[in-house]
Order: C-alpha cells, then sequence, then structure tokens
C-alpha cells in the first residue's frame, strides 16, 4: 500500500536556520499519528509543505505517492492554527464554500455538527468567539473525506471541554482509509487517540513508533518519555 | 460506568480488561449486542484502531463473538463468563498481595486488616 | 475551478463595490438637482453656495470612487492571498495561476466599471431635456460616420482602444501584484519590500521605455518607410497595435513574477 505521506531525506532552510535536515518518514494510511515536538521544532514547517505552502531544497516529500499539487491538495483536509476562514462569512457561506471547492466535503454531516453545537448559520465569523471560530473551522474540515487530515495543533489555546469535543471528533469521524496527523505539544491529552507517534527537535526526526510499543517496552506513558526525551 | 486510563500499560490492554469487567459485572449481559467499535470509541474517547484490537483480544478469549452483518455480541456462556471473573478477580488479589508485600506486611496482619476491615463494613451497615 | 473562484471574487468584492456605486449615483442625483437649482432665477445665495458645495463634492466622490476602486482591489489581493486567508486559498485543489486570473479579471472588471459609472454620473448630473436633444444630435452624428466609409475603420480603431484600455488596466494591477508577491516572500518588512518594489519595478519600466525610444527613433527603420505615401489610419493602426504588443509583453512579465514568487517565495505567517 502506497503510504500516505513519505518523506525521503528532505531538507528545508530559513536563512541560516535549518529548519528540517534529512528527514525520513513514512506514514501508512489509517492511522491517527501525532507529530510531537516542542515550538520551532520543524513540525509546522513539515505539515506546510506537505500542503503546498512551501518549497523545499532537496530531499522528497510525497503524498499518496505524489508531489504536492492541485491533484493531492484534493486529497488533504488541513486545519491550520490561524483562522483561515474570511471575516465576513456567514458560516452557511462556509458550507457554500467549501461545498463549491471540494467536492468531498459532506454538507449534511457539517450542518449537523454545527446545529448540535448551536450555531446559527447567519452569525458570520466576525461574529464568533474565538472557541466557535475553531469549533466552525474543524468541522469543515473533519466533514471532507479526505485521505490525509493535518491538523496543526488543534488543541492549542482552547478550553478543556472544546478539547473534549475536538478529540471527539476526530474520533469520531474516524474512517480506516483515511489519516490523521495531530501536530501538538499538548501530548497527555492526546495520546490515549493516537496510533504512532513521532517525536522530532530541530528538524530531526528523533523517534517514530506505536504508542503501545512505547508504553509496552519503556513502561511509561508518551507524555513522560517525551517529557525525558525532551528535557531542557 | 467510567473509562479510566493509567499511563504505564497499553491503552489496548487496559481497555481489555474494562471491556471484560462490563462482561463479568453484566453490564454488558450475555447474548448482548455491544456497540459499534466507533461509538465505544467515541465513548472511551481512544483511537478505533485501538478499541478494534481490544475486541479482537476479547474474541480472541472468546468472551465476545461478531456475526457478520449484525455486529458483536457478548458470548451466552456462563461458564465463559464465570471463569473471566474469577481470572479478574484474581489478578487483582495477586496486585494487592504485591502492594502489602511491598508495605512489609507478612499473611497474618493482612489476614488481621482484612478481618477487621470487614468487620468494620458490616458495623456501618448495620448502623446506617 | 477558475468560474467558481471568479464567481466567489465577485461575491467578496461586490459587496463593498456596490455601496461605492450606490453613493457615486446618488450623489449624481443630488449633482443633477443642484445644477438645475442653480439654472433657476431667483435663487438665494446660501442655498447657491451650498449648492456648488454639493457640486464640488460630487466630483470628488467620481474621483474618490475611482480611487476607492483600486485601493480595494490592490487590498483584496493582499487580504486573501498573503494574509491568513492565504492557508485556505493556497490548499485549494487548484493551481497558483488560476487564483491569480481570478484575482486578475474580477479588479479589471471593476476597474472598468467604475470608469463606466464615472462617464454614467456624469450623464445623469448633466441630464436635462436639452442635454437630451444635444446628446441624440450627437448621436446622430456617429452613426453617420459609422454609415460612411470610414464605418469599419472607425469600429476598429474602437475596438483597439478598447482592447488597449483593458491592456492598461490589467497591466496595473499586476504591476502591484507583483510588488506585493515579491515584497511578502522577504521575512521581514513586508510592505516596506513591497513598496520599495513597486517604485522600483515603475523606474525600471520608465528606464527601458526611454531606451526603447531613443532605439527606435535612432533606427534605421523610419528614413526608409515612407511615409509621404502611406496611409494615415495604417500608421495609427501599427501604433496602436505596437503599444498593445508592449502592453501585453509587460503584463506577461508581471504575470510570470507574480505567479513565480507566490508559488516559490511565499511564507505564510
Amino acid at each position: 500500500m502506497t503510504p500516505i505521506l513519505e518523506c525521503r531525506d528532505l531538507c528545508k532552510r530559513y536563512g541560516s536556520v535549518q529548519a528540517l535536515s534529512r528527514v525520513n518518514l513514512i506514514i501508512e494510511p489509517g492511522k491517527i499519528v501525532g507529530l510531537l515536538g516542542p515550538n520551532g521544532s520543524g513540525k509546522t514547517t513539515l505539515i506546510k509543505m506537505a500542503n503546498g505552502l512551501l518549497t523545499w531544497e532537496s530531499g522528497q516529500l510525497l503524498i499518496d505517492g505524489k508531489a504536492p499539487g492541485a491533484e493531492t491538495k484534493s486529497l488533504v483536509s488541513y486545519l491550520p492554527e490561524r483562522t483561515y476562514l474570511a471575516n465576513w462569512m456567514t458560516a452557511k457561506q462556509t458550507l457554500d464554500f467549501f461545498g463549491d471547492f471540494y467536492p468531498d466535503f459532506r454538507r449534511d454531516r457539517a450542518e449537523d455538527m454545527l446545529a448540535r453545537l448551536n450555531i446559527p448559520l447567519t452569525l458570520t465569523i466576525r461574529q464568533m468567539s474565538k472557541g466557535t471560530r475553531e469549533k466552525v473551522q474543524l468541522i469543515l474540515v473533519m466533514s471532507r473525506a479526505a485521505k490525509l487530515y493535518l491538523l496543526d495543533e488543534p488543541i492549542g489555546g482552547v478550553d478543556p471541554a472544546t478539547r473534549d469535543y475536538i478529540l471527539h471528533t476526530i474520533i469520531g469521524n474516524y474512517d480506516p482509509e483515511a489519516t490523521v496527523l495531530i501536530s501538538t505539544h499538548l501530548i497527555a491529552d492526546v495520546e490515549q487517540i493516537l496510533d504512532e507517534v513521532i517525536f522530532i527537535n530541530q528538524g530531526q526526526v528523533l523517534l517514530h513508533q506505536s504508542v503501545d510499543a512505547i508504553r509496552e517496552e519503556q513502561g511509561k506513558t508518551v507524555d513522560q518519555m517525551f517529557r525525558e526525551v525532551f528535557r531542557c | 460506568m467510567e473509562w479510566r486510563f493509567s499511563g504505564n500499560a497499553p491503552i489496548y490492554a487496559q481497555l481489555v480488561e474494562q471491556l471484560t469487567q462490563r462482561i463479568v459485572t453484566a453490564v454488558y449481559p450475555p447474548g448482548q449486542r455491544i456497540p459499534p467499535v466507533r461509538e465505544l470509541a467515541m465513548e472511551a474517547g481512544v483511537n478505533p484502531n485501538t478499541m478494534q484490537r481490544a475486541l479482537g483480544e476479547l474474541e480472541r478469549q472468546g468472551l465476545v463473538f461478531s456475526q457478520r452483518t449484525s455486529g458483536r455480541f457478548v458470548t451466552e456462556d456462563t461458564a465463559r463468563i464465570e471463569h473471566a471473573k474469577r481470572s479478574l478477580a484474581e489478578e487483582r488479589i495477586s496486585s494487592f498481595l504485591r502492594a502489602m508485600e511491598e508495605l512489609g506486611l507478612d499473611a497474618e496482619a493482612v489476614d488481621t486488616l482484612l478481618r477487621e476491615a470487614r468487620e468494620r463494613d458490616e458495623k456501618y451497615d448495620a448502623d446506617s | 475551478m477558475l468560474s467558481k473562484l471568479l464567481k466567489h471574487e465577485f461575491a467578496a468584492t461586490a459587496r463593498f463595490m456596490w455601496i461605492i456605486y450606490a453613493a457615486m449615483a446618488g450623489l449624481s442625483l443630488f449633482a443633477n438637482l443642484s445644477i438645475h437649482m442653480m439654472d433657476r432665477p431667483g435663487v438665494p445665495g446660501v442655498i447657491r453656495a451650498l449648492m456648488t458645495l454639493l457640486l464640488v463634492l460630487w466630483v470628488f466622490s467620481l474621483i474618490a470612487g475611482m480611487i476607492a476602486t483600486v485601493v480595494l482591489m490592490v487590498m483584496r489581493f493582499h487580504r486573501n492571498l498573503l494574509t491568513d486567508e492565504g492557508y485556505l486559498m493556497f490548499t485549494l485543489p487548484t493551481d497558483v495561476h488560476r487564483l491569480v486570473i481570478a484575482k486578475l479579471l474580477t479588479a479589471v472588471v471593476w476597474l472598468v466599471a467604475s470608469m463606466i459609472m464615472i462617464a454614467l454620473c456624469v450623464c445623469v448630473a448633466v441630464m436635462s431635456t436639452q442635454f437630451l436633444r444635444d446628446g441624440m444630435e450627437a448621436l446622430q452624428g456617429i452613426l453617420k460616420v459609422l454609415s460612411s466609409r470610414y464605418a469599419f475603420s472607425a469600429v476598429i480603431i474602437f475596438a483597439e482602444l478598447i482592447v488597449m484600455l483593458f491592456l492598461g488596466v490589467a497591466g496595473a494591477c499586476l504591476k502591484f501584484y507583483s510588488a506585493m508577491s515579491i515584497g511578502y516572500g522577504f521575512s521581514g518588512h513586508k510592505v516596506l519590500w513591497s513598496v520599495i518594489f513597486y517604485f522600483a519595478q515603475s523606474t525600471v519600466l520608465r528606464i527601458l521605455g526611454t531606451v526603447f525610444m531613443v532605439a527606435v527613433a535612432n533606427s534605421p527603420f523610419w528614413p526608409n518607410y515612407d511615409f509621404l505615401t502611406t496611409d494615415g489610419q495604417m500608421l495609427w493602426h501599427l501604433g496602436v497595435l505596437a503599444a498593445c504588443g508592449i502592453e501585453l509583453i509587460i503584463g506577461a512579465v508581471f504575470y510570470v513574477l507574480t505567479t513565480w514568487n507566490l508559488k516559490n517565495r511565499l511564507n505564510l505567517s
């Protein structure tokens, strides 16, 4: 089976900083994977590159066996850290937008989730609170039937109830043929839903293992192991 | 009934234990249909793959069986369920005894403490 | 895909363009009223002053409307592609070219529409029965010219001018887009770099333009070209076509600069 995401000796530099150095990675379909590392470790750079938002100097990055481009973008559903929806749009208009541009968008599912959260369709992004905005974006992104979901820090900066909602939405949306890559530094909260974790620091992949294997072999949680590995 | 996870054991192993508990305490009675994987995973807040693995283990142990179109069911074999209950109890007793050993208590001391605890409990029940 | 992008672009820009046009139209109606008031004898001085003020305001509104359109088109490009919204746009299943073309086409349409709007507003402001009569006469005169033996040429000249207008407007947009795309490829002081590159671009164009003019004027081409026997119109057509060609090439250069920079140097954040 073609890996959904593959990196071969991937290198990326910003000026004098080596953001990624010789990253080698293979992520198989059907997993929920955690991309764990401190701020500035290269997580966001890697995700941007997988989205076709950044170019790189050497090495290869393949999404479902292809280089990032218009075709892979239709397979990838991206949730960035920021609000990327236009302020002036209403919830309904965002549904229209996603429905227009993404054939895999499941509008009924999105409408259902919005209704259950009591978010009126006539509310504009500008009028929404930060938490609501993030939930709307999550709903839009997860309502696509994509092959690869790239979630960049989805639970940072939200209250515990919202965090639970987000994690439950990710589980509930699970499709054995899809892959979810969650980049975060809040490991304890997501550990339970992850199949595998990737530790990344200073642009290098330190580890890529299943959560259960870490717990069996190390006798500790991934969170504990992370603290050890990344001790300051 | 809550799902509780501790850090050190693999999640799927903990799921196996907690699912077994539900079966032996008849939260999932014999012959009853178990909720689908995704629902259980959402309820427990875990990865569906992990839940699937745990259910697979239960199937292997014969506590649960799946019918292709109808889903997963608890076994009707009450003997097997009893056996599982006994195994679970034995495991917990072993843990308990190990913990007492770590406190430096010998068998006699443990028996005394157990007797006193039971008497206290009975007195409490009688009073209330 | 392009049609979807265009639809979205128009929806996003129409929501403020209609306000500008409504204001321009409204003020033009008032202008019309005040002109008629002024024509009437025995109107008190205060009213006259107010009406004059209104007319001045009206003229400003037309100029402001045009400037506002330009500013809004530039800001639209910036906001939608170079700020957080870019995260959404550049991850759509399409390429940079379609994204830029959608913006360019929409901007050109609005800019030309604004020009037409100004013309219409002037008509509305000066509209009166006399104007209508004069207008009808002028129109008849034009039609006569068109149906005469110059007809074919007149239409062609008109068409050429329209093409030049569109190319010019598109070129202006692309110059802005290019400067912003280059400027936002830098990690710091993005706005400053954009402004610097805008002026740098203009300067380079001016220099190249002057060099070109001098080269053409001094080229051996002219002496051999017998102007005395050449049809004046032929010269005009050649000139316009050459201008269009140059405008097209310049536009293409800025288009390539825009798309290349957006594709390779942009780092949103």
